[in-house]
């Protein structure tokens, strides 16, 4: 496909730039990428078959659904429909998220993505809706964002941790000895205290930054 | 694949009425475009298929469906019911068309149909509202093979094209008369019909 993409535009403006050479990579990529054989002796042909490969290079998501499948999202009030002239990424992910089984409908997808869907972050869910002119239904924002609290939650703790962790190892050796030091708190002294502060740096930052998963 | 049983609702006789309104009145005729889908081709899931409804119909990695476009009511898909006094009961699809195009590409065209099997969609007129119930897909269990294809340039209707049948073999009738496919609304499966023509890559 690299090669194609080299001379693709010269071939399309250019009649003279179509040799047999190009010709031929054209027919390999055809029938091993749209399972077409050249049964004609029509010269555009070639030029038909480019079109289409160009635009499988264009494809703009890691997932690609089935010939024939389109699905529709559940989880937008006017109705959102995914089919393979405007899938990406984000709303695959969506869906699948919300319905695992829905797998059967895609015949290529990313290696390490099975079974790892999430809810996508609140601020990625209101610039799907934004991008299609849709409302994101309540239940599925309410569940971004409770992904955005557990995460913020989680962080805070940490650098809760870091800061008792700096308080502790700040005082005499003498005032230590004799102060109750709490296994969590022992722990985090030992954990990166790099990572705590910078969690705790970061910890006042919005929502949506910390909802990124 | 462990699922619901797509024909059992089917089998187990009558368990509604039968009431007409406008809005459901038959309208007669098939639109310009049958859409051609080999049978192999169609990856097929038993969720797919709910009574006389066909919800989605998914290709194999890198399959993909053609058409035949024809002016004039050229297409004429049908079936008849087939009753057998010794066994089950079957359907015979059939559907004619005529290859309106005079050039090299339609006679490969006519003679790679030969042979193998096939599923057709056509899209039938229907009163305004009732669009859910446009689309009708022929051969879906069993397929059909072109059995008659004639060329006659002295006939002076066809004037030389080729005027093909696609039918239901003998030997391995449909269960049913030609099933209704609806993706869920009229866009929706419309967009459907035209993903089957782009291989999925």
């Amino acid at each position: 496909m690299e090669t194609i993409q080299s001379f693709a535009a010269s071939y399309i403006n250019d009649p003279v730039q179509r040799t047999k050479e190009r010709n031929a990579v054209i027919e390999d990529a055809a029938a091993k990428y749209l399972g077409k054989l050249k049964t004609c002796s029509c010269e555009d042909w070639y030029l038909d078959q480019l079109l289409l490969l160009i635009k499988i290079m264009d494809r703009k998501s890691e997932y690609v659904l089935k010939a024939g499948v389109v699905m529709d999202i559940p989880f937008t009030h006017e109705g959102l429909t995914i089919s393979a002239f405007n899938i990406t990424d984000e709303l695959a992910e969506l869906h699948l998220a919300t319905d695992p089984s829905k797998l059967r409908n895609f015949t290529e997808y990313p290696k390490n993505a099975k079974g790892a869907w999430k809810v996508p972050s609140v601020s990625a869910l209101e610039a799907m809706a934004e991008e299609h002119g849709v409302t994101i239904h309540e239940d599925v924002m309410e569940a971004a964002q409770t992904n955005a609290k557990n995460v913020a939650a989680m962080q805070k703790a940490n650098a809760d941790k870091a800061k008792k962790a700096d308080v502790a190892g700040a005082k005499p050796k003498a005032k230590v000895a004799t102060e109750v030091v709490s296994a969590s708190t022992a722990q985090a002294t030992n954990e990166g205290t790099a990572e705590g502060a910078e969690a705790g740096a970061k910890g006042a930052e919005s929502t949506d930054e910390l909802g990124n998963i | 694949m462990v699922g619901a049983d797509p024909y059992e609702a089917l089998c187990n006789g009558i368990a509604a009425s039968v009431d007409p309104s406008c809005k459901t009145s038959f309208v007669g005729g098939f639109k310009d475009r049958l859409i051609i889908i080999p049978f192999e081709a169609i990856d097929r899931d038993p969720l797919d298929v709910s009574g006389m409804k066909i919800t989605q119909i998914a290709l194999k990695s890198g399959k993909v469906a053609y058409y035949i476009r024809a002016k004039k009511y050229a297409h004429v898909p049908t079936s008849e019911f087939v009753p057998n006094n010794k066994g089950e009961d079957r359907w015979k699809h059939v559907v004619g068309t005529v290859i309106q195009v005079d050039d090299v590409e339609s006679k490969t065209f006519l003679n790679q149909l030969a042979g193998h099997r096939y599923v057709v969609i056509a899209e039938k007129n229907v009163a305004s509202g009732n669009e859910k119930n446009a689309f009708e897909v022929y051969g879906y269990d069993s397929g059909m093979w072109l059995t008659a294809s004639s060329i006659n340039s002295q006939d002076g209707d066809s004037k030389g094209a080729y005027v093909v049948s696609l039918e239901s073999n003998e030997m391995s009738l449909e269960l049913f008369s030609p099933r209704t496919f609806d993706v869920g609304t009229y866009a929706n499966t419309q967009t459907a019909v035209e993903s089957l023509l782009i291989p999925a890559v």
